[in-house]
């Protein structure tokens, strides 16, 4: 049977309803002594119930179907396996392809796919593999630069950390000087005293200065005659080798009556028991120096 | 009156020596192992669907029964032929003696329905198929997919995964995008796009049947 007969409109109108008695009667004549016929009929039939099963009908269209496909139990059990079919479909087709490794599904994807694959999956797959690894060597580049910014950072901050240790233990150390010398003030030194009187000046030995284990400080007191200086000056001489051993500052003389009197604190350390020269002078208002007397002593240590 | 010659006719349907004498006259002499047979009764269930008969397997059953009294009688030239029939004009082509009884069997369906004629075991049928209908639709919706969907699967299985690839293929698209789809298909395959269809149609007759065996037994 030609396609001149029949054609697909022809065969939709006829699964329809939609032709003329003597029309469905020829048809329906062919639908069985025809092969190709019948299966060009049954392969437009289940199209159409394809098409239902997926919603595509529409309009007059669907509501002829529903009354001429959807009346006996076996055209709902088509439509209903038309449906399943229409899932199974869906959830095979290569969009929603499952990829469970056990299912026989992935049999099927492992058949279809492979084009696809090839063609588009894998290419795409390897561009965005080399993107990936270009940023990552990207990034581990970074990591490595910044690590060694921050060992460098911390290895100034060790040096650091010794530097202000160092400091601490010597501002430690200076504390612990700093109390046992306020203990020292606080518990007072133990002085041992000279006094050098007018009149004294280059007589014998007879001024001693004894001073004991305990002692650390000595005081000279000098009293003296002379006209009014204003600056003083003081220097204290080994006598057996003329060794100078301290000499002091511009010092400035307070006056007792017709005397003058200076008072000098020296440490007792600087002192062995031996003879000493202490000189005595002055600096004028010219500035000239004048020396205005020289005195004998012995120290005695204990 | 109308269930006695249903099931005179059924009778000589269920006797092995009618069966064996019908299924060699559909051959006309080429042996088919039963497939003109199969064939014919897959186009007459789907002709008395089409008119919108509820029970086309009993139609097309008495359909064939007929036919088959028919070639006993003409052989034995003892039984009476059917008189509805005019064989004589198609007696060279089983498949239009097969079409003309079967029109005949639905012309007499048509008017016993449409005047009302409903006998008690037509009522008996009816009864039993709305219940089955009614038993089937209070099952929950979900569930019967479900099951649909197992049964499916199930005869799915039975197929080489290459068969469920072109059914995949073959069905996968809407509209213009299907039919191209197919165009491609059928290229891929080096043959028409008409056989491809003959194909994946025969893959589906065999699915078909398949699920709804499937889907009756786990409803039994």
């Amino acid at each position: 049977m030609s396609n001149s007969v029949y054609n697909e409109k022809l065969i939709i109108g006829y699964i329809l309803g939609n032709l003329s008695e003597a029309e469905t009667e020829r048809l329906d004549e062919l639908s069985i002594v025809s092969d190709d016929f019948s299966h060009q009929l049954k392969i437009a039939e289940n199209d159409l119930i394809d098409a239902f099963a997926r919603g595509e009908l529409k309009g007059h269209t669907l509501d002829q179907f529903r009354k001429r496909l959807m009346v006996t139990p076996r055209q709902r059990e088509r439509v209903d396996f038309a449906v399943q079919l229409s899932k199974f479909v869906t959830d095979n087709s290569l969009r929603t392809i499952d990829s469970s490794p056990t299912s026989w599904r992935k049999k099927i994807a492992d058949l279809i796919v492979p084009s696809f694959f090839l063609r588009i999956v894998i290419p795409t797959t390897a561009f965005v593999s080399v993107i990936i690894s270009f940023i990552l060597f990207r990034e581990r580049d970074y990591l490595n630069d910044r690590l060694e910014r921050l060992d460098n950072e911390k290895s100034a901050i060790l040096k650091e950390k010794e530097k202000l240790n160092d400091l601490l233990a010597l501002q430690e150390n200076r504390f612990s000087e700093a109390i046992n010398v306020k203990q020292q003030l606080k518990a007072g030194p133990e002085t041992a005293y000279i006094n050098f009187k007018p009149g004294l000046s280059g007589v014998g030995d007879k001024a001693v200065l004894v001073i004991q284990p305990s002692v650390n400080l000595v005081s000279i007191r000098l009293e003296f005659e002379s006209d009014n200086y204003p600056d003083y000056y003081v220097k204290i001489y080994s006598r057996n080798d003329h060794r100078q051993i301290w000499n002091s500052q511009s010092l400035t003389a307070t006056t007792k009556g017709g005397s003058r009197i200076l008072t000098l604190q020296i440490s007792a350390s600087l002192f062995e028991s031996k003879g000493y020269i202490l000189d005595l002078n002055a600096r004028t208002t010219e500035g000239s120096s004048i020396e205005l007397s020289s005195n004998l002593f012995t120290v005695v240590k204990r | 009156m109308a269930k006695e010659k249903q099931n005179h006719e059924f009778d000589w349907l269920s006797n092995s020596e009618c069966h064996s004498t019908l299924l060699k006259w559909l051959d006309n002499g080429c042996e088919s192992s039963g497939q003109k047979y199969e064939e014919m009764r897959r186009r007459l269930i789907a002709y008395f669907d089409r008119k919108q008969c509820p029970f086309s397997d009993d139609l097309t059953d008495q359909t064939f029964a007929r036919v088959a009294k028919w070639i006993i009688g003409k052989q034995s030239k003892g039984l009476p032929s059917s008189e509805n029939i005019d064989h004589q004009k198609y007696e060279d082509e089983p498949v239009k003696i097969c079409f003309n009884t079967a029109r005949f069997v639905y012309h007499e369906w048509y008017r016993k329905h449409a005047s009302g004629a409903t006998t008690i075991d037509d009522l008996t049928a009816e009864l039993h198929h709305r219940a089955s209908k009614d038993k089937e639709e209070g099952l929950n919706e979900t569930r019967m997919r479900h099951v649909r969907g197992d049964c499916l699967d199930c005869c799915l299985r039975d197929l080489p995964p290459e068969t469920i690839a072109l059914i995949v293929q073959y069905y996968e698209g809407q509209t213009r995008q299907k039919i191209s789809n197919r165009k491609r298909l059928a290229e891929s395959l080096m043959m028409s796009t008409k056989n491809l269809s003959l194909r994946v149609l025969r893959l589906r007759d065999r699915l078909e049947p398949c699920v709804r065996k499937c889907v009756e037994n786990r409803l039994s």
